[in-house]
């Protein structure tokens, strides 16, 4: 509390410890933003909301606007109608400022600083407490995994996985209340994108509130609890990912050991089964031991797999082909496309 | 004022080798342009030799080029902005970082040339032409950094550079133009007789011109009571305003984005 208030007094802006409720979060109403003076609208109506502690996934193809509503969230673009609101304050406001941390997706660093020179310019540009500095900046250098042979390195040396690294640790610098992460592991290597999903879930677990926009469906799958489609500009379709979805077909991928000898796996053994229950064969390979079948909801997913087993198929995988998101993204492509 | 960017801009420069040689080389061949007059024995004992306090203005250049501009163009400024840190603040700070870096070294230069000086002829050791001579290149640093502001906030990268030459070029083709009119009563180029009122704003335009450009206040001259000194500084002061106002308003109208421009 203390560290907080010496802040907001280096910072020159009052304290954002007070907030209120009804206005908290970040709101987007009917935001329309267009280039070119009018010719290209990148943004049309979006509107969406983020409530504080929210985590919430931004998904939609190149040259949707994600990167845009991002921009206009920060204060960066000038957008032509809507309002946009953090805490109830305009995004451009030095208190939002010193609240919301911020990633782009390219950043683009002084190449003579060091990652450690970096991180404490940042620092004294939040205002944060001097004292604080060189502890603060070696425990987030540390927390995104930096190479500490490379805090003292000229960010011209770093490669784009440690430059990431780097980005984020500045994201977190001014102990943000709202993170916009603009493909956060963009460029990393498979160990970053690990250490990034561990980050992404520590902050939920401490709360904090913040947008992600990434391609990576995945990561926001286990990252997000909620997801906004966006599609030329629009807001297409709004998932929710915490809530079960019991009753929506999928298909399965089914895999079961191919050296079996109780019983012969044939694609009419298969189809019998699946179709009795309702089901469908999409797919089978006999010598790959697999099939894949379309059911209809969770509970007949689970009565497919008890009939298999009892027919002496030894069923060792059951996956979706498609998981949830990227089911749900490829239908929205699919509409869009038929647009 | 915000110290990280001020010492942020101080490091920036400290970076680049190209402006670290020009900056030696402005120190050197001035003083050894003045050594070698203080060894010719036609130089007058009481006379210093100093170079002019123009001379503060290319140290401006020097440190003031593409200031903004540069960090517009590596999408830079974009991170800084998105800290609780107003245009006006980083404005300000970016002029006091280039103008007190300018004023250090114009003054270190002078310094030199007057030890030269004073080691060749002791006599020189209580000049005051070399305090009135530093006190303009103080002065004359603080206003040009702010001209330098306004055009750095206008274009990417080291344009403002172009500019600032455009800007000259296109004052002297204005001049060649207009100027005859000024010492031939009106007539221009032997034909009817132009309205003094044209020739009126001219001489103003032309005045404004080279206050905007030159904004200096000539010490020695206000302290050898040939100069008014009120409308010196009032210009002055303007000057100052009005670059960092105009700064301030150009940066706030631009969108920004976090790659390269």
């Amino acid at each position: 509390m203390v560290e907080a208030e010496q802040t907001a007094e280096q910072t020159k802006v009052p304290s954002t410890e007070v907030v209120d409720v009804a206005a908290s979060g970040i709101n987007v109403v009917n935001l329309v933003k267009s280039y070119k003076g009018g010719k290209v609208r990148a943004l049309d109506g979006v509107s969406l909301s983020i409530k504080p502690g929210e985590a919430l996934g931004l998904v939609g193809p190149n040259g949707a606007g994600k990167t845009t509503l991002i921009g206009c969230m920060m204060g960066f673009l000038r957008y032509q109608s809507g309002e946009i609101t953090i805490d109830g304050l305009a995004p451009d406001d030095l208190v939002t400022r010193a609240m919301v941390g911020y990633l782009p997706e390219r950043l683009t660093f002084d190449r003579w600083m060091t990652g450690r020179d970096f991180l404490h310019f940042h620092h004294e540009l939040c205002g944060r407490p001097e004292k604080l500095r060189l502890h603060e900046c070696e425990e987030l250098l540390r927390k995104v995994e930096l190479d500490p042979a490379a805090w003292s390195m000229a960010v011209r040396k770093y490669s784009r996985g440690m430059l990431q690294r780097l980005g984020f640790a500045q994201a977190l610098v001014n102990k943000p209340r709202y993170l916009l992460l603009d493909e956060p592991a963009s460029g990393m290597d498979p160990h970053g994108v690990l250490v990034v999903q561990s980050l992404l879930r520590g902050l939920r677990q401490d709360g904090l509130t913040f947008l992600l926009n990434s391609h990576q469906l995945d990561q926001i799958e286990r990252s997000c609890d909620r997801v906004i489609f966006i599609q030329k500009g629009k807001v297409v379709r709004e998932e929710n990912l915490r809530t079960r979805e019991e009753s929506v077909p999928r298909t399965m991928c089914i895999s079961w050991l191919g050296y079996s000898d109780e019983v012969l796996v044939d694609s009419a053994l298969v189809s019998k089964i699946a179709t009795e229950l309702g089901a469908t064969l999409e797919q089978f390979s006999q010598t790959e031991a697999n099939a894949s079948i379309t059911v209809g909801s969770e509970a007949e997913c689970a009565r497919l797999i008890k009939t298999m087993v009892e027919a002496g198929i030894p069923v060792t995988r059951v996956v979706p082909e498609l998981s949830r998101l990227q089911k749900a993204f490829v239908d929205e492509m699919s509409k869009g496309g038929a647009k | 004022m915000n110290r990280a960017i001020c010492v942020n801009t101080w490091r920036q420069f400290k970076s680049n080798n190209v402006r670290l040689i020009l900056l030696t080389l402005m120190i050197l061949l001035p003083l050894g342009g003045t050594t070698l007059m203080r060894c010719n024995a036609s130089v007058a004992v009481d006379d210093a030799c100093l170079s002019p306090p123009f001379i503060a203005t290319l140290f401006t250049l020097l440190w003031g080029i593409g200031v903004i501009g540069c960090e517009r163009q590596h999408g830079t400024i974009s991170l800084v902005l998105s800290r609780p840190v107003s245009i006006s603040r980083y404005v300000f700070s970016k002029w006091l970082a280039v103008s007190i870096a300018a004023s250090i070294c114009s003054v270190q230069a002078l310094l030199i040339e007057q030890f030269v000086s004073v080691v060749l002829s002791p006599s020189l050791m209580f000049n005051t032409e070399f305090v009135a001579n530093g006190l303009e290149r103080v002065l004359l640093c603080f206003s040009t950094a702010s001209v330098l502001i306004f055009f750095s906030s206008l274009v990417t990268g080291i344009k403002d550079l172009a500019l600032i030459a455009g800007v000259l070029f296109a004052g002297q083709l204005v001049r060649s133009f207009f100027e005859p009119l000024t010492y031939n009563s009106g007539h221009f180029l032997g034909l009817s007789q132009v309205p003094s009122f044209i020739i009126n704003f001219y001489k103003a335009c032309a005045d404004a011109y080279c206050v905007f450009l030159y904004p200096n206040i000539p010490v020695a001259d206000i302290l050898n009571g040939s100069a008014e000194f009120f409308t010196y500084l009032i210009n002055y002061t303007c000057v100052i305003t009005v670059s960092l106002s105009m700064a301030i308003f150009f940066l706030s109208r631009k969108e920004y984005s976090y790659a390269h421009e």
